[in-house]
């Protein structure tokens, strides 16, 4: 397995580091971020990878954060989670950029796999 | 001695006269004269007496009498005429026995009556009496004239009274009877002793039936018309206006409630006499409030699903994810690991939990739900299931009681699921350690167009002020066990699928949950 990078975003801590932690047991390489702003700080844009971000954040949202992306001409694969989605959130998401949206809590199986698409 | 041989004895009277021609013709003059003028007086009293019929006997001979009086002294002034001539003394001292004879009678009458006569009236006296009593008529007919205009003057003023009484008082049955509102009064035995027209369409019977009669008497729910007298009754007893909402059957419109103000009534001594009291129809408000206060609460619960959905969906979804890293790490080391079994089991039921906070939050917010006809049977079965996993105690007996397995509801099933979960959970935790005790679920009709779900329990039961408060969010009863939402998100979720849900206490020991739920329309059934 290559060692795709992947930032996980999320304000919620144990949120944050159990997905990190469960990742880098797959074998991923990953970062995990507290805050949109503080992943926007670290990050350099040729380095390419995956993002997943929380929607809900204070200061800096992930659509937000994912339309920033976007308006910088990112090449970074984006999966948007939210532990509230609606039709209207989702189309929101997939507009700013976000490749993959997923509603949290989420079965591993299903985020493996659309890693797997999206690497 | 003849008649004849008189004559030849006497000398003729002329002879006193010595037949002196002018002596002789005043005597006779006189005496004719006299005589004329006493013959006529008789004619004019028979005239007077044949014509005055309203004569008294007694007067009628007094003046015959005097007619013959006078008529007899007329005949001896004749008979002095003769005896100038022919000497019949004798004849003539007869006719004057019987002239004095009958004279005498007349005098003697004459002083009998003289009282009499003198006590009638004169003419003159008789004219002024009747001057008096003509201006006495006069008066009085006057007197009659100016009664009769006063008569006919209070007779209008009467009239006016009457027709302006007539007019307030029509005013005053109209107004009363278009008022909205039941207006009545009754006496102190709670007879009915006026009543407006709407009162009369609410009772559903003419006022002839009402009239005198207690409400015990024209109101067929007997129930009901108790309670109103027992509250006519505190408005006598305690001599005070009284508030209350009643119950009354409308003969259309079924059961309505009614917002009663009851005073007592007062005659002139301040003494009671009975109660009048006014009652608003307040049904429909009632109704409108309850939906109100469902929507509020409804609309509570959302915001609080929808906080809870967030706040539980993170450390939710951080348990799954280290399970998950948990299961692999065990797996790559032994593939069989008796460990792997329950941290699955772990895994699946936070993501259980994470699917029924998605369900609240989507129901609460109308969103979407996913209600099917379900057999009601099955879906508590499989809740019993839930609910008694690890509620092993010995002295817990369940009985689950199927009334049909075809009764069939549209609900979503994982929401009804955790209503039945939460009141058999409820169930167990007021259950005592010791002792033998029974929790007993039972399904079935409530009527033709709802099932009914009911969970009785023998434990402690709850007391009148709890009651009040069973299904208020965050008013828990189990200290800090419970968060005090389970009842009121049950009552959410039963009342969003058209049902009710309520809480009693048994009779001997423990209390008893029921809800209801529409049945499937017979078309839906699947």
């Amino acid at each position: 397995m290559s060692d795709p990078l992947i930032y996980v975003v999320d304000d919620d801590e144990p949120t944050r580091q159990s997905l990190c932690y469960v990742l880098e047991i797959l074998g991923y390489n990953v970062t995990g971020f507290g805050s949109a702003t503080a992943f926007l700080e670290q990050w350099s844009e040729a380095a390419g990878g995956i993002l997943i971000s929380d929607i809900r954040m204070p200061d800096l949202d992930g659509i937000s954060l994912a339309r920033r992306l976007r308006d910088r001409g990112a090449s970074l694969q984006i999966i948007l989670v939210s532990g509230h989605t609606d039709a209207m959130i989702r189309r929101e998401a997939i507009e700013a950029g976000a490749a993959v949206v997923l509603e949290k809590p989420f079965e591993l199986d299903v985020l493996v796999a659309e890693l797997g698409c999206l690497a | 001695m003849s008649w004849f041989d008189q004559l030849q004895t006497f000398m003729p009277h002329g002879m006193c006269l010595l037949w002196r021609p002018e002596l002789m013709f005043l005597h006779i003059a006189s005496d004719a004269l006299i005589a004329a003028a006493y013959f006529v007086i008789p004619f004019g009293i028979a005239h007077f007496v044949r014509h005055r019929i309203d004569l008294e006997p007694g007067q009628r001979s007094a003046a015959l009498l005097f007619a013959a009086f006078i008529g007899l002294c007329g005949f001896t002034h004749v008979a002095s005429i003769l005896t100038l001539w022919y000497p019949f003394y004798v004849t003539e001292g007869w006719l004057k026995a019987a002239t004095a004879a009958v004279s005498v009678a007349t005098a003697g009458l004459v002083l009998t009556i003289v009282p009499q006569l003198l006590r009638l009236p004169s003419p003159k006296t008789l004219q002024k009496e009747i001057d008096q009593h003509r201006l006495t008529l006069a008066e009085l007919s006057a007197a009659r004239a100016e009664l009769a205009l006063r008569v006919r003057a209070t007779e209008v003023e009467l009239h006016q009274a009457e027709e302006n009484f007539a007019q307030a008082d029509s005013l005053l049955e109209a107004v009363i009877d278009t008022v909205p509102g039941l207006i009545y009064a009754k006496d102190l035995l709670g007879r009915m002793t006026m009543a407006n027209k709407t009162t009369l369409e609410v009772i559903g019977k003419p006022w002839a039936m009402v009239q005198g009669r207690t409400d015990l008497e024209f109101q067929d729910d007997k129930r009901q018309a108790a309670a109103v007298m027992e509250n006519d009754r505190l408005v006598l007893e305690n001599d005070d206006a009284h508030e209350v909402e009643e119950l009354m059957d409308h003969p259309t419109r079924g059961s309505r409630i009614f917002l009663s103000t009851k005073r007592p009534l007062h005659d002139m001594s301040g003494a009671i006499s009975g109660i009048v009291g006014m009652s608003l129809d307040i049904t429909d408000r009632k109704r409108m409030e309850a939906q109100l206060n469902q929507t509020s609460r409804v609309s509570a619960m959302g915001d609080m699903a929808s906080a809870l959905a967030h706040e539980l969906n993170q450390p939710l979804g951080a348990i799954s994810m280290y399970l998950e890293g948990v299961k692999i790490v065990l797996q790559r080391d032994t593939p069989v690991h008796p460990a792997l079994k329950p941290v699955e089991l772990a895994r699946e039921q936070s993501m259980r939990a994470g699917d029924i906070i998605r369900r609240l939050r989507a129901f609460v917010s109308g969103g979407d739900e996913i209600r099917r006809s379900e057999s009601v049977a099955d879906v508590v079965d499989d809740a019993c299931r839930l609910a008694l996993l690890g509620s092993g105690d010995a002295n817990i007996q369940t009985v689950i009681e199927h009334e049909s397995r075809d009764i069939s509801a549209v609900m979503d099933k994982i929401e009804i699921q955790q209503v039945v979960v939460n009141l058999v959970r409820n169930a167990i935790e007021s259950t005592p350690a010791q002792g033998s005790n029974t929790i007993t679920i039972r399904t079935g009709r409530d009527d033709q167009s709802r099932a009914c779900i009911s969970v009785e329990d023998t434990g402690s039961g709850f007391t009148e002020a709890t009651r009040a408060i069973l299904f208020e969010p965050f008013k828990s009863t189990k200290g800090t066990k419970g968060m005090g939402v389970g009842l009121s998100l049950s009552r959410t979720i039963v009342e969003s699928h058209g049902g009710t849900i309520r809480g009693d206490t048994n009779p001997h020991i423990g209390s008893t949950f029921s809800f209801s739920l529409p049945l499937t329309p017979q078309a839906a059934v699947v």
